[in-house]
């Protein structure tokens, strides 16, 4: 199996377990790595990851500005955007700068769709 | 007195109309059923009178979100719920995900990510409409009886606001809510004048 890293961002306990619950209940074998805001994220700067989902208003830096910073360290990883911030000028922002974007509320289908997108036989 | 014009108001209802369906698709997709809105509310009050105006569940305590907001709109947006609801609504939103010995110790946490979603699809469609950006702040829990909530700017009781206030519920569990933005005047003449704009572009 191809196993995969995925890193969570968001400053919400609750959306990391829900989204965590997803990943975990489709691809147990897949390493989980979660941080409650751009800063701790960037702590994991040098390990692998291959997906990244990461919310877009949080304390500190917001998610925009982290997924830049991490699209320059891994331009091959997948990075989506997942925010109740459903402005257009964010939507227009993150599609400039090549990422995905999903709404919240978090959903089974939308976790999976953001899975899909590294590994496209887990839609 | 700030007042407003007819077609002023009701731009604003709509704007408040189409925002709140926003936000009652995503509670519904976050509850898997309906949820049912009333009319939007537009009145400009100051604070306290609106604070006593709102109290509309007799000093019954509530809880809820709040989040202020700056850019095309100033102020403040809150969801309210009554208090001995919260619970019954965060075991909803997180059904099996989170032990049910750990829901009280998550409640908050997790109203204010509820909020979060709602209030920001309220905001976020407003921005939309008005084609400009708004920023939100982090939520915040918020708990007390309306008039308490309503005067969360301590010492701001005579500022006039525009309130638009608008209430949903959700039929199968006997929860109704409501959803407020309360608009401070500096910011509304901007407002108005973003509006003036859309309407003359009608």
């Amino acid at each position: 199996m191809d196993e995969k890293t995925v890193l969570i961002v968001d400053d919400s306990r609750v959306s990391r377990m829900l989204i965590k619950s997803v990943v975990v209940d489709r691809h147990p074998d897949w390493t989980i790595l979660e941080s409650g805001s751009g800063d701790e994220a960037l702590t994991h700067a040098g390990e692998q990851i291959d997906l990244m989902i990461i919310d877009f208003n949080m304390p500190g830096m917001n998610g925009m500005t982290l997924a830049e910073k991490m699209k320059a360290l891994y331009p091959t990883a997948h990075i989506s955007m997942l925010t109740a911030n459903v402005q257009d000028s964010i939507q227009k922002r993150a599609d400039s700068l090549g990422i995905g974007f999903e709404k919240k509320p978090i959903t089974e289908e939308k976790i999976a769709n953001i899975m899909a997108q590294v590994q496209p036989s887990y839609v | 007195m700030f007042e407003i014009t007819d077609i002023q108001r009701d731009y604003i209802t709509e704007i408040l109309n189409i925002s709140m369906g926003s936000a009652a698709a995503v509670l519904s997709e976050m509850v898997g059923e309906e949820v049912g809105l009333s009319v939007p509310e537009v009145v400009f009050l100051p604070r306290r009178v609106a604070a006593d105006k709102f109290d509309l569940n007799n000093s019954a305590k509530m809880s809820g979100v709040t989040q202020s907001v700056s850019g095309a709109i100033n102020g403040d947006a809150l969801l309210m719920f009554p208090e001995e609801k919260t619970l019954t609504i965060v075991r909803i939103l997180l059904g099996d995900t989170v032990p049910v010995e750990s829901l009280t110790e998550m409640e908050q946490e997790a109203m204010c990510e509820i909020g979060n979603i709602i209030l920001n699809a309220i905001v976020s469609s407003v921005a939309n409409l008005l084609q400009k950006e708004i920023v939100s702040s982090l939520p915040h829990f918020i708990s007390g009886t309306g008039r308490e909530i309503y005067a969360i700017n301590a010492g701001c009781e005579d500022d006039l606001v525009m309130f638009l206030k608008v209430g949903f519920g959700l039929e199968s569990q006997s929860i109704n809510g409501h959803v407020t933005l309360m608009l401070n005047v500096p910011s509304l003449r901007e407002f108005i004048a973003h509006l003036d704009e859309q309407i003359n572009a009608l």
